[in-house]
């Protein structure tokens, strides 16, 4: 018993040196694992992984790397192959000769080069019966009038060219007309153009034959047809595009990329509720068709000169994982499906995803595949530290290479220069007040400019330590070479803003000195904006603050982003609201001014409705000449500037923090490596090739 | 001189020196528990100083590593951390001795009605609910009523006077029970004295001699308490060695002595306060105290 | 015995349902009454997901709370059997030793451990692991995603720590006071008389006959080291149901509140009804 007793006593020692043990222990614990991959800390969780949606920061880095474009940009903006390796178009004309004999001399011109007198040659010539085919190779815009005017009037048909349109089953609606109808003789041609027109050539006396099908069409609305007289015509013109895709192209998960991707990605985000709406972007094609995996046909209704860039627009969906979401028909299934894809993206990119972090990070693989060499560097690890101590001391160690600062860390590398780098990538985003043209007093122009002078921005921009905000220069990209002159806007005039004030009426009241107008009423008015933005909520007082001084009061309106975007956008209730644009790569800006889109739910939140502004607009869409569209962005800009449907205030880019001396860039193909630098084309296009820099041993 | 009655006043004197040179002891433990008070509340009070000018981050910042002229270092602010250690203590120690006393005075008010009281269960509800209060830790109660409340001593001292009541109500039941259990209470009830002069006279002093010592022995606790709800940051914006760890804490690479020598300091100045205590309540025969929060 | 277990179980239902209503009144005072928050405890809109901030991927309460628990339950399972080993033994020997005062020397380096604030201590162990060991020191800056996880206790045991000395303190002199007063009874001459010595009274007599004060000495501790968890769980960025109350407050989230404190107040409410079992029994 003494024994048991003294040990029993002595325990609690036992459990001092068990503590002891385990000091020891955990003392010579070495941090491992993360000298195999480039580590970049984050500040936040990474939410999901969209490719739909355009991401600012880290996770716009990361879908950057986990999706691939169909095409890219090079350095001069030019589009340039990327999945889509080729593309030809071709522009198909038919025409109804008088009779067999015309349709044969009509070939004959076209082979021996007599027709068209110059310009594009045919590739191909057809004849059946009377009818004759020619394809030409591109879309020229008066290919059709050297055509039709390159040949003798009398071997052409005389025809009446009616076309009909209905929403679907065209073909049915025309067929069971013909089969009852009296005056069927005098229909020479039918032309079946998809499922929903059709191009009827009518020969002779047509009154008759048009009448009794405009009769039967009323009779029939199922199908909602409309019936155009074209006039007097005897050719039909198709255009179309073939599109050829890279071949040997896999998915993250094996599964070969084919044009059924392609297909699906288009259908899906072109149908209305589409969760990114892309119909307007395609609005030219016609129909679609895979002829080949790695071929498609697109039919175009027009051929705009921006056709490759709604291309470059359409994200590509993965259809053997998503074609579940074309099967749901409830909308909550389909936002869970989105959201189950987004936390598991699947894509074409240098990287795949490989994991969640239990931290909110995530864990980027190299994708062996990638068409032109797999990255070097093997592994991606977006982390995060929980203290800026940790985060330190990683930096130290060299286990650290990229950083998302914040303000501490911010003032610590202030006090400690050389330990980090940093790098600009090209601006991005573009951030506007839109003024609502519709509502007083931001209908008038003197008003809007006076508020466009009242400012100075000099005083508001500032950079922050993830992004630099700089003036607006234009409209579109900055160093396109299509922009040979700025965007001039308004300078920073105070007392010309209230001298405008004042002959619009608006005069500051003695005791408030705040302006109104001869009826008593104030000018005044609500500027919303994201609340969960804090930069757009700083520029907004900053604004408001000005604004009050030349006696303008301003209500900054805070509202959550999911109220601005499904109430007060899509119906335009607001006076002021304070948005974000990512700047485009290209040129078509219809969307965004164009009248067409002033309507309920469109881009054109402004309302703006203007001719010039919608001719120019038109103009910069399907004009193929460089020179004129240089031009018209010049007179676009002047319009914009002049008419002020919204107040530029900046672009901003990312800037980003690297540990010194920690990367270089090692691109495939080349075998010497390069320092870091971020061109034109963006971090994008530089990014996937980053590694660490290999320390050679001594 | 002979048959000389000394004077009344010579008498009373006479007793008193008697009575201080019995608590001699007591006396000395007392003393330096003052001269530790003197020295945490003497100095410069002047200005109220905030942890957001001493830590709130600068172009230039003024903190230089502790030598000769600046034991403990100094702040971001260039401001002396010794000194503000001490302000910060006596913050501290203001704020538990002015609980702690709430706390006992009220104990006695909830007992003191109950004492009259003949019956066997006078003190049962007091009992259940202190044993039911138990059950939920006194610090998140403090957490949940600082933190919700906004922060700020007006939530802190109250609810840790409240604790203190809570904590101390079955203990001082228990010693107004066993001293009417003395052969001399039994004697004074032979004699025919009533309940309420028993109590008044008897028991009540007893209890009464005891609480300087748990006043001793819950001031330290107190201190703890009170710096770990300013290490959360639920005592408002003002200074306390718990604020100054925490906000420290911000740059312990850079500058680690911020963080390190409050505690130092606070835990010299705890001991020092609880050894004197221990000593106190020994020599008061106060008993041990249940664990508090 | 089934019916008292029974009778022990509905009292300890009891007075975590009391428990329960106190936590959900302290809730409304703090945060409405005194904090003019507009969601009180009975609103719906006051009881949503897990706020982001205690999760950075998406849990759910029961896999917020479960993971919490796992990491608390390993301070626990450390400190508890520790404080109540270190304070039966020692407080046994303090006693047995009472003539050289052991009880207080044996009580004595816990007790001044005691004074060290936790909450400093976490912050020293993190420092000395930033400088000694180049390597972050707090709880959640370091994970091991493979191999066995001793440091999660090592982390456990930085938070123990503070938590254990104070009551281990407290234990050795209870455990001492309750021997030493048994020693004092007036049986105790009677043995002497009888011819027994001291080690024979001492183990032989007076440990029997107080083994239910013993006993009623087992819960008492948790409480103080229960609420102790709280501050050095959020001073060391452990992530336990401790951190979860602080996090939980400072966020204004209600059901975060209950739910780690009434897990808390579990843990008090299992020792109190264990050494109410085990009372009843001697």
């Amino acid at each position: 018993m003494f024994w048991l007793r003294w040990i029993f006593f002595s325990l609690p020692l036992w459990l001092g040196f068990g503590g002891a043990w385990l000091f020891r222990t955990v003392a010579e614990f070495q941090l491992t694992g993360e000298s195999d991959a480039l580590v970049h800390a984050i500040d936040g969780p990474i939410g999901y992984l969209s490719p739909l949606v355009p991401a600012d920061g880290v996770e716009g880095e990361i879908a950057d790397l986990l999706y691939e474009p169909l095409l890219r940009r090079d350095a001069n903006g030019a589009l340039r192959p990327n999945l889509i390796r080729a593309w030809t178009s071709r522009t198909l004309i038919t025409i109804r000769c008088d009779s067999e004999e015309a349709a044969g001399e009509a070939k004959a011109r076209f082979l021996a080069g007599e027709v068209p007198e110059s310009g594009a040659r045919p590739i191909a010539v057809d004849r059946s019966d009377s009818i004759l085919m020619v394809a030409f190779e591109g879309h020229g815009p008066d290919l059709e009038r050297e055509v039709i005017g390159g040949l003798p009037p009398g071997l052409l048909g005389d025809y009446l060219l009616v076309k009909v349109r209905a929403d679907h089953s065209v073909d049915k609606l025309i067929r069971s007309w013909l089969a009852g109808s009296v005056e069927k003789a005098r229909v020479g041609i039918v032309e079946f153009i998809g499922d929903r027109e059709a191009f009827l050539f009518v020969q002779g006396e047509s009154d008759r034959v048009v009448n009794e099908l405009r009769r039967y069409l009323d009779s029939n609305p199922a199908t909602s047809p409309r019936l155009d007289l074209v006039g007097r015509r005897c050719h039909t013109t198709a255009r179309e595009m073939l599109l050829d895709l890279r071949e040997g192209v896999t998915w993250h998960d094996g599964t070969p990329f084919t044009s059924s991707d392609v297909a699906f990605s288009y259908e899906r985000l072109t149908r209305p509720g589409s969760p990114l709406p892309l119909a307007a972007s395609f609005d030219f094609i016609e129909s679609l068709e895979v002829i080949s995996p790695t071929r498609l046909r697109v039919l175009c209704r027009e051929v705009p000169a921006t056709m490759l860039e709604s291309w470059e627009k359409l994200p590509v969906l993965p259809s053997h994982r998503l074609e579940k979401i074309a099967k749901s028909s409830a909308d909550a299934d389909e936002a869970d499906l989105w959201a189950a894809f987004g936390m598991a993206p699947v894509g074409l990119g240098p990287y795949r995803f490989d994991r969640r972090r239990a931290d909110g990070g995530v864990e980027l693989v190299a994708h062996s595949a990638y068409p032109g060499g797999a990255p070097a560097e093997p592994r991606l690890r977006y982390r995060r530290y929980s203290s800026l101590e940790s985060l330190l001391l990683a930096l130290r160690a060299g286990t650290l290479d990229l950083i998302e600062p914040e303000e501490r860390f911010t003032e610590w590398t202030r006090r400690h220069p050389g330990l980090t780098e940093t790098l600009r990538d090209r601006p991005r985003f573009q951030h506007l007040v839109v003024w609502n043209l519709g509502r007083a007093p931001l209908d008038r122009e003197p008003v809007r400019i006076a508020l466009a002078r009242g400012i100075d921005l000099s005083s508001i921009l500032r950079d922050t330590n993830r992004e630099y905000q700089v003036p607006v220069k234009s409209l579109f990209h900055p160093g396109s070479p299509l922009v040979a002159e700025p965007l001039l806007l308004p300078l920073c005039d105070p007392r010309g803003a209230e001298r405008l004030l004042e002959k619009e009426g608006y005069r500051r009241d003695g005791e408030s000195g705040m302006r109104e107008d001869g009826k008593g009423r104030p000018l005044a008015f609500s500027l919303a904006v994201n609340a969960d933005n804090p930069e757009h909520r700083r520029l907004a007082e900053a604004l408001a603050e000005q604004w009050s001084g030349i006696g303008i009061e301003v209500e900054v309106e805070p509202l959550s982003w999911r109220e601005l975007l499904t109430e007060r956008l899509p119906h335009r209730d607001f006076d002021a609201v304070m948005v974000s644009l990512e700047i485009p790569l290209g040129r078509d800006r219809r969307e965004v001014w164009h009248s067409a889109a002033s309507g309920p739910g469109g881009g054109n939140l402004s309302g703006l409705r203007d001719a010039e502004v919608d001719g120019l607009l038109d103009q910069l869409r399907s004009e193929p000449d460089p020179v004129k569209v240089t031009s018209a962005i010049a007179s676009l800009q002047r319009a914009i500037a002049a008419r002020q449907p919204c107040l530029f205030l900046c672009d901003t880019g990312r800037i980003l923090t690297l540990r010194a001396g920690a990367l270089e860039s090692r691109a495939p193909g080349v075998s010497a490596p390069s320092p870091l630098a971020i061109g034109k084309e963006g971090l994008a296009e530089v990014r996937p090739w980053w590694v660490k820099k290999k320390i050679m041993a001594p | 001189m002979i048959n000389r009655r000394p004077s009344r006043w010579l008498r009373h004197l006479r007793l008193i020196a008697i009575r201080l040179w019995q608590l001699r002891r007591v006396l000395v433990l007392v003393m330096l528990y003052l001269v530790l008070f003197g020295w945490l509340f003497s100095g410069d009070r002047a200005g109220d100083v905030r942890p957001t000018e001493l830590y709130g981050m600068r172009e230039t910042p003024r903190w230089r590593e502790p030598d000769r002229d600046h034991w403990c270092g100094t702040a971001v602010n260039g401001a002396d951390l010794f000194e503000l250690c001490r302000f910060a203590m006596a913050t501290s120690v203001s704020v538990a001795v002015v609980a702690v006393s709430a706390g006992i005075v009220l104990a006695l008010l909830l007992t003191m009605p109950l004492v009259f009281d003949p019956g066997e269960n006078r003190f049962a509800w007091i009992e259940r609910v202190s044993g039911a209060g138990v059950i939920l830790p006194g610090m998140i109660v403090m957490v949940i009523l600082a933190g919700g409340g906004g922060g700020g001593l007006r939530l802190v001292i109250p609810g840790l006077a409240w604790l203190v009541a809570l904590m101390l109500s079955p203990l001082l039941c228990r010693w107004f029970r066993e001293g009417e259990d003395g052969f001399e209470i039994v004697a004074a009830r032979v004699l025919g004295l009533s309940r309420r002069e028993i109590v008044i006279g008897r028991v009540l002093p007893s209890v009464l001699r005891r609480l300087p010592g748990v006043f001793a022995i819950l001031v330290p606790v107190a201190m703890l308490a009170e710096m770990s709800l300013s290490f959360l940051g639920f005592t408002g914006d003002r200074l306390s060695v718990g604020v100054m760890i925490a906000r420290g804490q911000a740059y312990l690479i850079e500058a680690p002595w911020m963080a390190i020598y409050p505690g130092l300091f606070a835990t010299v100045v705890v001991m020092a306060f609880s050894l004197l205590g221990w000593r106190v309540s020994a020599a008061l025969r106060t008993g041990p105290l249940p664990p508090l929060l | 015995m089934i019916r008292h277990l029974f009778q022990r179980l509905l009292v300890a239902l009891a007075r975590f349902l009391v428990v329960g209503l106190a936590t959900l009144a302290l809730i409304e005072f703090s945060f409405v009454v005194m904090g003019d928050s507009e969601h009180h405890v009975w609103s719906r809109g006051a009881y949503g997901a897990v706020p982001q901030e205690l999760a950075p991927g998406s849990l759910t309460w029961e896999g917020l709370i479960r993971a919490r628990l796992v990491a608390t339950a390993r301070v626990l399972t450390l400190v508890i059997p520790s404080v109540l080993l270190i304070g039966y033994s020692w407080g046994m020997l303090g006693a047995r030793l009472r003539r050289y005062r052991l009880a207080r020397l044996l009580a004595m380096p816990f007790a001044a451990f005691a004074c060290v604030p936790g909450f400093w201590f976490a912050v020293l162990v993190a420092t000395y692991s930033y400088f000694h060991w180049q390597r972050p020191g707090f709880a959640n800056d370091l994970v091991v995603e493979r191999g066995p996880d001793l440091l999660a206790w090592w982390h456990a045991s930085v938070v123990a720590l503070p938590a254990m000395a104070g009551g281990a303190a407290w234990q050795i002199r209870a455990v001492a006071a309750v021997l030493e007063r048994e020693t004092t009874r007036p049986w105790v001459g009677g043995f002497f008389v009888a011819g027994a010595n001291d080690e024979e009274i001492f183990y032989g007599r007076a440990i029997p006959r107080a083994a239910s004060s013993l006993a009623s000495l087992l819960d008492r501790p948790v409480a103080a080291i229960v609420g102790g968890l709280v501050v050095v769980e959020s001073a060391f960025r452990y992530p336990g149901l401790g951190s979860l109350v602080v996090e939980s407050v400072r966020l204004g989230s209600y059901p975060g509140i209950l739910l780690a404190a009434l897990s808390l107040a579990g843990v008090v409410l299992v020792a109190t009804l264990l050494r109410e079992l085990i009372s009843s029994r001697e």
